[in-house]
C-alpha cells in the first residue's frame, strides 16, 4: 500500500488499522463517490458528440443560463441585504432583536418545499398580498422574479451566517476610532468595516451561489416549472429524467456538478488561506 | 484652556456614570483621570470625544463649545485600550488614515508619517501589518495614528492596560517625551496609581461619577482635602484627633500642627493622615527625630524591595477611632502601618515582636465633617418618626443630617414638600449644615441614587413590618435591604436617645461588618453595647450518634465563645463599653426579648449577603424583628468579598 505516513503514529499499520480504513472506503464509495461517477458515466455514454449536442438544446441552454443568472442575482442581493441585516443585528440593540435573530435563520430549518409554498401563499394570485398585487400586474409567482425571491429567501441564512460572526467579533472601537479621525458613517463602512468583512462576504457569496445553483424544492413550487420561462437547471434535469431522457438529464447534471465542484474547491482554497497568513 | 467640562452628567438607566463633573485642562497639560472600575473615567473620556452623549452639561475644546458636534467634527485623537488598529491596513495606512480623511496632500502625509514613525521609534516598520507587531509596538502605532492629523487634544483610555509591566514603564517614558515634544493637551484615563503619578502634571480622582479632587500628584498624596483621596492614594494611617490650643492631640500624644492646618479657637475634631513612610519606628530608648506618638510593638514585617513594611501595634491608641488601616474583626489592639527604608541600619532590630517607639515625621490634617445620615421623608407619620430618631442619632454622633423628601404620585407631592420645609425649619438651627432636597419618583430608587453619590454613611427610613399598620415605604425597605451600599436604619418606633445597642451575632454566622459598624456608631454616640449570641435549640439527632452530636455541640459552643470574645475585643478597641450575652432558644424571639429586657435603643442585625426579596431564613428573622421590635433596627450588609 502506498499509504501516506500518519504524522502522529507512523509505525502503526496493524490489522485493525487496515480494517478501519477499508471500512471507511467501503462505506463512502457507494454513498458518495460512485453516485458522482455515475453522472459522468451516463453523461458520456453517447460519446462526446452526443453530450455536446444535448447541451446545445435550447431548453438545456436556457435552463443552465437561467440557473447561473438566478444564482448571480441571488448572491448579489444577499450580499447586500445579508450584510445590512447582519450589521444591524450585530451592532444595534432594539426591541425584538432576539426573536428576529432566530427568525432569520428559519429558512435553513424549514423544508425548502414549504418555503416555496409560503411564497405562493403570499405572492400568488390568491395569496395574502398577491390577491391585491396580481391584478395590478405584479405577479412574481410562476415568473423568474418569483424564482429569484425564493432563492433569496432560502439562501439568506447562509450569507448571514458567514458575515454576522465576523461583525460580532469586530469591536465597536474600530468604528469609533475611524469616527474620531473624521470619517463619517459611510467612509467608515467602506474603509474599515467592509475590508474586515471581505472574507466572510466572499465565502457567504460563494455559498449562496452554490446553494442557489442546486436549489430544487422552493424553485419547483414557485416557478411552475415552465419550459423556456422559469425552468432552472435542476428542474430541467428532473423533467428530462421523468420523461425518460436520461442522457440529456445527465449531461446537464454533469455541467452542474462540475460548476458546483469548482466553486467548492475555490471556497476551500480561499477559506484556508487566512490560517496560513498568521494572525 | 484646551478642555473644559462644565457640569457634565451622564446616567445609564439607574446607574449614574458621571455626576456634574467640571474640569479644566490647560494647554499642553498631561492630565490623568484616576479611578477604579465603574468610576466613570472612560465615560468622561468618551463624552469629550463625542462617542457618548452627555445628559447634561457643556464641553468646550479650544474655547469652542462642542457638545452638539459629532466625533468627526471635534478633532480629537483617541487611543483605545485595545488599540483598534485597522488590521487590513499597514502601519503607514493606519497612520495616514486620518490625514487622508482630512484631505492632507500626499507630500505632507508622507512627511508627517515619517516624522511620527521616527518619534515612536518604528522607522522602517511602515509596511508591516499590525498583526505582526508586538503589543507595545501596536500601542505606539495607535498613538502615532491618533496624533497624525494634529488633533487639538489627545485622549487615551487605559493605553497601557494590556501590556506587561516592563513594556509599560518603557512606553510611559516615551509617551511623556512625545507629549512634551508635541505639547499636545492630553487626558489619560487609568486605574493604575503608579502610572498616574509618573505621567501626570495633574491628577483628577474620580469616584462613582464624582470628581473628588484635582491637583498635582505630590499635593494629592501629601495633602489631600478629603478622606477618600487620602485612603485611595497609596497606604494611609488615618486616625481621629483633636486640635486644641494650637496643638494636635491624638489620644494622649501631643503632636505639632503643620503650618497649613486650620487655625481654630477652642477645639476641633480632625482626621490625621500619617503616611506609612512618615511614621518613624525606632527601637525603644533610641532618640527619635519626630514627635512621639507612643510606644508600640512590631507585629509583622514584609520586606518589599526598597522598603520594609511593618504593622505596628500601638496599645496607647486604644479607643481612638482609626479609619485606616481599618480594624479587623477580633483585633485586640490598634494597628498602624509603617514603611522604613532598609538602609537605616535598624533592619535587624525591626523584627516582629520588637518593642519600638513611634515618631511622626510629618502629618496632614483633614477637617472632620462627621458622619452624614440621609433621612427619607415621605410625609407620613412613620417617616417623621424616623426623622426624629435620625436627627437624635446624628446630633449624638456630632454628625451631619441630610433630609430627602420624596413623593411618587403628584397628589402626594404637596404633603411631602410641606413636611420637608417644616423639617428644614425645625432642624436648621441644630444642624447648620443641614441639606434638604426634594425628589419626585419611587422612594427606593431615589434613595439609592442619592446613596450612589457616596456621601452618606447610613440611611434612615420609617417602616412597621410587612403586616404592620401604615406600611408605607414597604417596597422601599425591600429595595434598600437588597441594594443599599450603606447600612439601613429602620425606625418602627422611636427612642429618646441612643444609650444602649444590642448587636446580634446570631445564627452562628459572623457579622464582622455589623459588629464593626455598630461599634463605630456606639463609639461616636457614646453608647454602650451588648453583644448577643443565640444558640438555636438543637433538634435531636438520629440515635447512636449522641456522642458525635455532643462533640459537635461542644465545638460550636467553643467557636461561639471565641467569636464573642473577639467581638468584645473589637468593640473595646473602639472605646465602646461592651458586654456579651448568650441565650438559648428561637432566634427572633430571643433577640426581641433581650432588646426589651435590656431596654436597648437599637438592634443591630448583620446580613452577610443581601437578604433576599422574599422567603429565606435570614429574611424571616429580619421581618419578624422589624414587625415586633420596640426600637429602631439597623441592618448592616457585609460588603461583597467579606466571607463568613
Amino acid at each position: 500500500m502506498t499509504e501516506p505516513r500518519s504524522p502522529v503514529e507512523p509505525q502503526r499499520k496493524t490489522i485493525t488499522h487496515r480494517i478501519t480504513i477499508g471500512l471507511l472506503w467501503a462505506v463512502l464509495t457507494p454513498l458518495l463517490i460512485l453516485p458522482i461517477v455515475a453522472i459522468f458515466v451516463f453523461a458520456g455514454r453517447g460519446g462526446w458528440d452526443s453530450f455536446y449536442q444535448t447541451l446545445k438544446l435550447p431548453e438545456a441552454q436556457f435552463a443552465l443560463r437561467m440557473s447561473l443568472w438566478i444564482a448571480l442575482c441571488t448572491s448579489l442581493a444577499n450580499a447586500i441585504v445579508g450584510t445590512f441585516s447582519a450589521y444591524v443585528l450585530s451592532k444595534h440593540r432594539f426591541a425584538g432583536r432576539g426573536p428576529l435573530s432566530i427568525l432569520v435563520n428559519l429558512p435553513v430549518a424549514i423544508p425548502t418545499v414549504v418555503m416555496g409554498t409560503s411564497l405562493i401563499l403570499l405572492w400568488g394570485p390568491i395569496g395574502l398580498l398577491g390577491r391585491y398585487l396580481v391584478p395590478l400586474g405584479f405577479a412574481p409567482v410562476f415568473a423568474p422574479f418569483g424564482v429569484f425571491l425564493a432563492h433569496v429567501l432560502v439562501t439568506f441564512p447562509y450569507m448571514l451566517g458567514a458575515v454576522k460572526p465576523v461583525l460580532d467579533e469586530l469591536e465597536i472601537t474600530y468604528e469609533e476610532a475611524a469616527y474620531t479621525m473624521g470619517a463619517g458613517r459611510f467612509r467608515t463602512f467602506v474603509y474599515v468595516i467592509l475590508p474586515a468583512l471581505k472574507g466572510g462576504l466572499f465565502s457567504g457569496t460563494l455559498l449562496t451561489f452554490a446553494h442557489s445553483l442546486g436549489e430544487f424544492g422552493a424553485t419547483a413550487m414557485v416557478s411552475g416549472n415552465l419550459r423556456l420561462k422559469t425552468q432552472t437547471a435542476p428542474l430541467f434535469i428532473f423533467a428530462q429524467f421523468e420523461a425518460g431522457q436520461i442522457e440529456t438529464a445527465n449531461a446537464v447534471a454533469a455541467v452542474l456538478a462540475v460548476l458546483s465542484f469548482s466553486i467548492f474547491l475555490f471556497l476551500l482554497r480561499f477559506t484556508r488561506r487566512p490560517s496560513r497568513e498568521g494572525p | 484652556m484646551s478642555i473644559v467640562l462644565d457640569h457634565v452628567s451622564k446616567r445609564f438607566g439607574p446607574h449614574v456614570a458621571l455626576d456634574e463633573v467640571s474640569l479644566e485642562v490647560a494647554d499642553g497639560e498631561l492630565f490623568v483621570l484616576l479611578g477604579g472600575s465603574g468610576s466613570g473615567k472612560s465615560t468622561a473620556l468618551r463624552i469629550i470625544a463625542g462617542l457618548t452623549r452627555p445628559d447634561e452639561g457643556r464641553i468646550f475644546l479650544q474655547g469652542g463649545r462642542v457638545d452638539h458636534l459629532p466625533p468627526q467634527k471635534r478633532g480629537v485623537g483617541f487611543v483605545f485600550q485595545n488599540y483598534s488598529l485597522f488590521q487590513h491596513m499597514t502601519v503607514e495606512g493606519n497612520i495616514e488614515f486620518g490625514m487622508r480623511i482630512h484631505g492632507v496632500a500626499q507630500a505632507e502625509r508622507v512627511r508627517r508619517r515619517e516624522e511620527l514613525l521616527n518619534l515612536i521609534g518604528l522607522e522602517g516598520m511602515a509596511a508591516s501589518v499590525p498583526g505582526r507587531l508586538s503589543g507595545g509596538q501596536q500601542q505606539r502605532v495607535a498613538v502615532a495614528r491618533a496624533l497624525a492629523y494634529q488633533p487639538s487634544v489627545l485622549l487615551m483610555d487605559e493605553p497601557f492596560g494590556a501590556l506587561d509591566v516592563r513594556t509599560r514603564s518603557q512606553l510611559r517614558k516615551s509617551l511623556k517625551e512625545i507629549q512634551r515634544k508635541l505639547k499636545v493637551t492630553t487626558i489619560l484615563v487609568t486605574h493604575d496609581q503608579e502610572e498616574a503619578f509618573e505621567l501626570a502634571d495633574r491628577i483628577g480622582i474620580l469616584d462613582r461619577g464624582h470628581l473628588v479632587e484635582v491637583g498635582p500628584p505630590a499635593l494629592l498624596y501629601r495633602r489631600p482635602k478629603t478622606e477618600l483621596v487620602a485612603r485611595f492614594l497609596g497606604d494611609a494611617n488615618l486616625l481621629m484627633g483633636e486640635i486644641r490650643s494650637g496643638n494636635l492631640h491624638v489620644g494622649e500624644a501631643v503632636l505639632s500642627l503643620p503650618s497649613d492646618a486650620p487655625r481654630v479657637k477652642g477645639s476641633m475634631e480632625v482626621k490625621v493622615l500619617i503616611r506609612p513612610e512618615d511614621l518613624e519606628v525606632r527601637p525603644r530608648g533610641a532618640s527619635a527625630d519626630g514627635k512621639g506618638l507612643g510606644l508600640g510593638k512590631i507585629l509583622e514585617t514584609l520586606n518589599a524591595g526598597p522598603v520594609l513594611r511593618m504593622r505596628v501595634g500601638v496599645p496607647s491608641l486604644r479607643g481612638i477611632p482609626i479609619l485606616s488601616p481599618e480594624p479587623v474583626f477580633g483585633q485586640a489592639e490598634p494597628v498602624l502601618m509603617a514603611h522604613a527604608p532598609p538602609e537605616t541600619g535598624d533592619i535587624h532590630v525591626l523584627v516582629p515582636g520588637a518593642a519600638v517607639q513611634l515618631g511622626v515625621r510629618s502629618l496632614h490634617v483633614i477637617p472632620h465633617e462627621g458622619v452624614t445620615l440621609l433621612v427619607c421623608l415621605d410625609g407620613s407619620d412613620l417617616s417623621r418618626q424616623a426623622l426624629e430618631f435620625g436627627a437624635r442619632v446624628a446630633s449624638q454622633m456630632h454628625g451631619r443630617l441630610e433630609i430627602m423628601g420624596v413623593a411618587e404620585k403628584p397628589n402626594e407631592e404637596t404633603r411631602a414638600r410641606e413636611g420637608l420645609s417644616a423639617a428644614a425649619q425645625a432642624y436648621s438651627t441644630q444642624f447648620p449644615s443641614l441639606k434638604t432636597r426634594f425628589r419626585a419618583g419611587n422612594a427606593g430608587e431615589r434613595i439609592l441614587e442619592e446613596l450612589d453619590r457616596g456621601e452618606h454613611e447610613m440611611v434612615v427610613v420609617g417602616y412597621r413590618g410587612r403586616h404592620g399598620p401604615g406600611r408605607s415605604m414597604g417596597s422601599t425597605v425591600e429595595k434598600l435591604l437588597v441594594l443599599s451600599r450603606v447600612p439601613v436604619l429602620i425606625v418602627p418606633e422611636t427612642r429618646r436617645a441612643l444609650k444602649k445597642l444590642l448587636i446580634c451575632m446570631a445564627s452562628g454566622i459572623t457579622g464582622r461588618a455589623d459588629v464593626i459598624f455598630a461599634g463605630r456608631l456606639a463609639a461616636r454616640a457614646g453608647a454602650e453595647a451588648t453583644l448577643l449570641h443565640v444558640m438555636q435549640a438543637e433538634s435531636p439527632g438520629p440515635p447512636g450518634t449522641a456522642a458525635s452530636n455532643a462533640q459537635t455541640a461542644e465545638y460550636l459552643r467553643q467557636l461561639t465563645t471565641d467569636r464573642l470574645a473577639r467581638g468584645i475585643l473589637t468593640l473595646r478597641l473602639m472605646g465602646v463599653q461592651a458586654d456579651m450575652k448568650v441565650r438559648h432558644g428561637q432566634l427572633q424571639a430571643e433577640i426581641l426579648d433581650e432588646a426589651r429586657s435590656g431596654d436597648c435603643d437599637l438592634i443591630a442585625l448583620g446580613a452577610l449577603e443581601p437578604p433576599r426579596m422574599k422567603g429565606g431564613y435570614r429574611r424571616a428573622v429580619i421581618d419578624t424583628v422589624l414587625e415586633q421590635a420596640h426600637c429602631p433596627v439597623l441592618i448592616v450588609t457585609a460588603p461583597p468579598g467579606e466571607e463568613a
